[in-house]
């Protein structure tokens, strides 16, 4: 069988294509407001993300069979905030500087609407497998959005890209200046909402 | 027949259906319409239509802006000079001031044409002539000082997010010259906050001795609690004549509340902007400056006690009232929910001005606050109208 | 006499005035009946072609409800029956034979009006072929012949430019009228007669028959404006309407027992040779009533200006048609318009030096002056409808299908009469949106 015709594919894609969790089903807004101001931190939150998605959906899949019904939001909240706190130790010991500019967002994970969205649209409903799929089909569609923010956003608000400067200084000596907006939440609100206008406009032609 | 009408039916066949210049039909409108009024003939069951279209409809609110905007060159450079030491003399005063305004309107309305155009090519409808007056009203309520460049930014962005985003001139919830500043404002303080007010042409050092550079508005809300406010902008240089006529630093058209009350009047006259909303806001601001007076103590903020008159004069409140709130695209849609819209305008920027010191000036962002309350004020009086009808429905 | 004020109406002044004069005009060589000029019926033919017919045979019927019935105009033979798309019937001509003739029908005297019940009086009527004179609100169509009027409401005056005036329809036959009048009493326990407030004459020549006094200019006259006034409760939303001539056609049905042919309309326009009223007869074509244009584009109007349909050169005067116009094709282009005070220029608002120093009649053409543009809630609409809705509102709503809130807002008080349309800046074909949305809704109760 064909790659693109693998369920684990079609899986995987369809959050980046699609489905996207931010530009399309508006969730996890939140820390796309907080993180996207450098592209660095945006790219550790993204990993991070990724890592705690990705392991909470399988093992929330490989659980779901024996996951009483009724407390099945506690379960996965142990699940997650386990993950978290991991991701958080990790990034403490061995990215202090980052994980300081990411503050109490990584903490914030644990309560990010796609996390826990994913555990219950898609793990509880599926095997381990295309739940791994889904979780990191979730986590880059996540992040790509947020990258290309805080690309327009340190570009524009800052004049630099992953903290290296790259408007010259002549620029700013003939009058130039920074988007002071890009760096307040407003900033975010604009770009995300030109993106989701670029992509339904792509989408319209298409269909 | 008229040579310039034979010129453009000639013109114009490349531009339709079918004919290669068939997408550029939009600018070829624009351009013939702005000349001739239209050919086009009813096909509905009204035969005949009035005379009064969205071009007549918007050219009334350009020479409603028209002394403003004028008197905005005048007086660009007449603080210019006042600032400089420079002669005061009619026609030197006029031309420096053309010399710094006409390129900012020129470049508001070549940028945001430009887009407008664009959009209209893509979309495949006509330039709606909404865009002739927002061209006009945001250099109005720039400082200026501003460069170019961030001019041609902020109509971009009023035009495209404020406007297209949404669909085009009917379709936008903000008023869209005032969506560009707003964006400006935040984006870019340095430049339309501060004092930037006067434009200085001659170099730092010929600056004559006490000139400041402080609004009266930023003096007035600068003022330290034992002060008065009145005095404070008294001392400054500013009295209450200045403020009323529009003799003093500010936003380019916006300085004199006479020549906006002149305009205002004017939309009244011919129908085209709502006396509720103007009427609205004044009673708004008026009754929120009184209730400043009332609670006035010495330990309040001095702007607080600061005398109706002068309250009314400063500043953009009677631009803003006039010329922006009356925006019908962004204002409620019904004629009693604009008198609320008004007043609650009125209100709001008279708060913002005196109470929050981080805003020089509040009637941008309360008129931006209120658009996006328009259909909620709308929805509550059209329920209360639903009452009072005999229903009808099947 | 109760007077009603009607807010928001407006004086349009425009020239092509009929003159009081009746012309008698002269019949063709055929008539034509048009069963898709009457909107909400489904036309069922009832002669083929080739068969003769006298003056007040039955042509078609509605095909829900047989007693809706309409009859021949003239004496003579089907020669034609011209279909349209999907088999609808778009015209029958009937060859005249030169000798008129005339189905017989009951005579009804004022006597005899009284001892009939309410069906009878229904019957005669729709035997007679004038049930489809009444108009039933809120949908304007043709009321099932079963049905009894909660109300009918009599428009005496006409206030669109331009349509037959009552004193020239009404002179010397008040009496006619009253027993017109005492058939529709026959008919609906409520009979509601308005006349226009500066109708002296005509108010004190019908004396106590008159119950309402309209106030104001168009559409104050138009029918759904008078019920929307006068109606108290829900119930009403119901009632029926006539037109004052129609109220004499009945009359003249149940005193000569025969079909009445004849009605008054008004020729009228700039492009008219003589503006006047004209005696017709349904089914006579526009070169019969009005003769040539001149030979300048013209547009050709069935009905007044603001409600007619578009006909061409050829058309024919339908069943409901009380006028035809001959106006101007506005095409020609004028320089740099928007800039000039405008003392030529009519209009609703102020924006024209004309609202203030101009009181003369204005030339009307069919320009569109302006162009089509998204609607800017510039709020000229609501201060143009009589019937106080927000026209905007409802165009907004209708086209996004909202019809339910549009309903609730008062949709179905809508008179009609296209003033919201005729003050647009945007040029937005509000009338357009209404009729397809009223007929839509139409269809969909009546399935």
């Amino acid at each position: 069988m064909k790659l693109t015709k693998t369920k684990a594919y079609k899986t995987f894609m369809a959050p980046i294509k699609d489905a996207n969790p931010i530009s399309v089903a508006v969730l996890g807004i939140c820390s796309a407001l907080a993180v996207t101001t450098q592209v660095m931190p945006a790219i550790v939150m993204v990993l991070a993300m990724t890592f705690v998605l990705t392991f909470s959906n399988v093992s929330i899949s490989l659980l779901r069979k024996i996951i009483p019904k009724n407390i099945r939001i506690i379960v996965e909240l142990v699940v997650i905030a386990s993950l978290v706190i991991l991701a958080d130790q990790f990034l403490k010991a061995f990215l202090f500087d980052v994980s300081k500019q990411l503050s109490v967002f990584v903490g914030l994970i644990i309560t990010n609407c796609i996390i826990m969205g994913r555990a219950e649209a898609f793990a509880l409903a599926n095997g381990p497998w295309l739940s791994m799929w889904d979780g990191i089909g979730n986590g880059l569609g996540y992040g790509y959005i947020l990258i290309v923010v805080a690309i327009f956003r340190e570009f524009l608000g800052a004049g630099s890209l992953l903290g290296f400067k790259l408007i010259p200084q002549s620029f700013y000596d003939m009058g130039y200046q920074d988007m002071g907006i890009m760096l307040l939440a407003p900033g975010v609100f604009i770009v995300i909402g030109l993106l989701v206008w670029l992509e339904n406009i792509l989408k319209s032609k298409k269909a | 027949m008229n040579p310039l009408r034979a010129l453009f039916d000639k013109l114009e066949k490349p531009f339709h259906k079918g004919a290669p210049l068939e997408k550029y039909y939009p600018l070829f409108e624009a351009m013939e319409s702005f000349l001739f009024s239209t050919r086009l003939v009813t096909k509905s069951k009204v035969h005949v239509r009035d005379n009064l279209g969205t071009k007549r409809f918007m050219s009334m609110v350009l020479f409603a802006l028209t002394p403003c905007a004028l008197f905005g060159i005048y007086n660009t450079g007449y603080q210019s000079h006042l600032a400089s030491g420079l002669s005061l003399d009619l026609v030197s005063v006029v031309l420096t001031g053309a010399q710094i305004v006409l390129p900012i309107v020129i470049v508001s309305y070549a940028v945001g044409l430009f887009w407008e155009f664009l959009f209209c090519v893509i979309r495949g409808h006509e330039v709606n002539e909404g865009f002739l007056v927002t061209g006009l009203l945001y250099p109005l309520i720039l400082p200026p000082t501003i460069p170019l460049w961030q001019v041609a930014v902020g109509i971009t962005f009023g035009v495209i997010v404020g406007k297209e985003v949404f669909g085009g001139t009917g379709r936008n919830f903000l008023n869209p010259a005032l969506t560009a500043r707003a964006f400006l404002f935040f984006t870019y303080p340095a430049s339309i906050s501060g004092e930037v007010w006067t434009a200085i042409i001659t170099s730092k050092d010929k600056i004559v001795d006490g000139f400041s550079g402080a609004t009266a508005l930023a003096i007035a809300a600068a003022t330290e609690a034992p002060n008065n406010a009145q005095l404070a902008m008294e001392s400054a240089g500013y009295n209450l004549n200045d403020l009323f006529i529009g003799f003093v630093p500010g936003s380019i058209g916006e300085t004199s509340a006479a020549l906006a009350i002149v305009g205002g009047l004017f939309l009244i006259i011919t129908g085209v902007g709502s006396w509720r909303t103007m009427l609205g806001g004044f009673l708004g601001a008026v009754s929120m400056s009184l209730l400043f007076n009332y609670f006035a103590t010495s330990s309040t903020l001095p702007f607080f006690q600061l005398d109706l008159l002068w309250q009314l004069s400063m500043g953009g409140f009677a631009f803003g009232i006039v010329f922006m709130a009356t925006d019908p695209v962004s204002s409620p849609a019904l004629e009693s929910s604009r008198f609320i819209y008004g007043f609650l305008i009125g209100m709001l920027g008279m708060i913002i001005r005196v109470i929050n010191p981080a805003y020089p000036e509040g009637w941008m962002l309360a008129i931006l606050l209120m658009n996006v309350f328009a259909p909620l004020i709308d929805y509550v009086v059209l329920q209360k109208r639903k009452k009072k009808r005999i229903r009808n429905v099947i | 006499m109760k007077k009603i004020r009607v807010k928001n109406t407006y004086d349009l002044r425009l020239t092509g005035v009929p003159s009081r004069t009746i012309r008698e005009s002269s019949l063709g060589k055929t008539l034509s009946v048009l069963p898709t000029s009457i909107s909400l019926i489904k036309p069922k033919l009832s002669v083929k072609e080739g068969a003769s017919v006298k003056t007040g045979t039955p042509l078609f019927y509605d095909k829900r409800d047989e007693n809706i019935k309409f009859l021949s105009p003239g004496t003579g033979t089907v020669k034609e029956i011209v279909y349209g798309p999907r088999r609808c019937v778009d015209e029958v001509i009937i060859e005249l034979s030169g000798k008129e003739s005339f189905e017989p029908f009951k005579k009804i005297s004022t006597a005899g009006l009284k001892k009939l019940k309410q069906e009878d009086v229904a019957s005669a009527i729709q035997e007679g072929g004038l049930w489809g004179v009444f108009t039933e609100h809120p949908f304007r169509s043709i009321p099932r012949s079963t049905t009894v009027a909660p109300a009918i409401y009599v428009t005496v005056d006409n206030d669109e430019p331009f349509l037959p005036q009552s004193a020239v329809y009404l002179k010397d036959r008040e009496e006619d009228f009253k027993f017109g009048l005492a058939i529709l009493e026959a008919l609906s326990d409520k009979v509601y007669v308005g006349v226009s407030s500066q109708n002296e004459n005509i108010k004190t020549a019908l004396g106590a028959s008159v119950t309402h006094e309209l106030e104001g200019h168009y559409p104050a006259n138009n029918a759904s404006v008078f019920l929307y006034y006068n109606k108290e409760s829900e119930s009403e939303n119901k009632s029926w309407s006539i037109k004052g001539q129609d109220v004499l056609r009945l009359a003249e049905l149940f005193k000569e027992g025969k079909y009445p042919v004849q009605r008054l309309i008004v020729v009228a326009g700039d492009h008219a040779k003589k503006p006047s009223h004209v005696l017709a007869r349904e089914g006579m074509s526009v070169a019969d009533l009005a003769g040539k244009a001149p030979n300048e584009p013209t547009r050709y109007i069935a009905g007044g200006v603001l409600t007619g349909r578009q006909i061409t050169e050829k058309g024919i005067l339908g069943f409901n048609d009380y006028a035809i116009h001959l106006i101007r094709e506005g095409k020609e282009t004028d320089m740099l318009t928007f800039f000039k005070p405008g003392f030529d220029k009519p209009t609703f608002g102020r924006t024209y030096m004309s609202s203030l120093f101009n009181s003369s009649l204005f030339k009307m053409n069919t320009s569109l002056n302006g162009g089509y543009r998204a609607c800017v809630s510039c709020g000229e609409c609501p201060k143009a409808c009589p019937t106080e809705l927000l026209p905007q509102l409802l165009m907004k709503e209708l086209k996004a299908n909202d019809t339910e809130e549009a309903l609730d807002q008062g949709f179905l008080d809508c008179a009609g009469c296209g003033l919201c349309t005729y003050v647009c800046p945007s040029k937005i074909d509000l009338d357009t949106v209404f009729d397809d949305a009223r007929e839509k809704l139409y269809w969909e109760v009546e399935k």
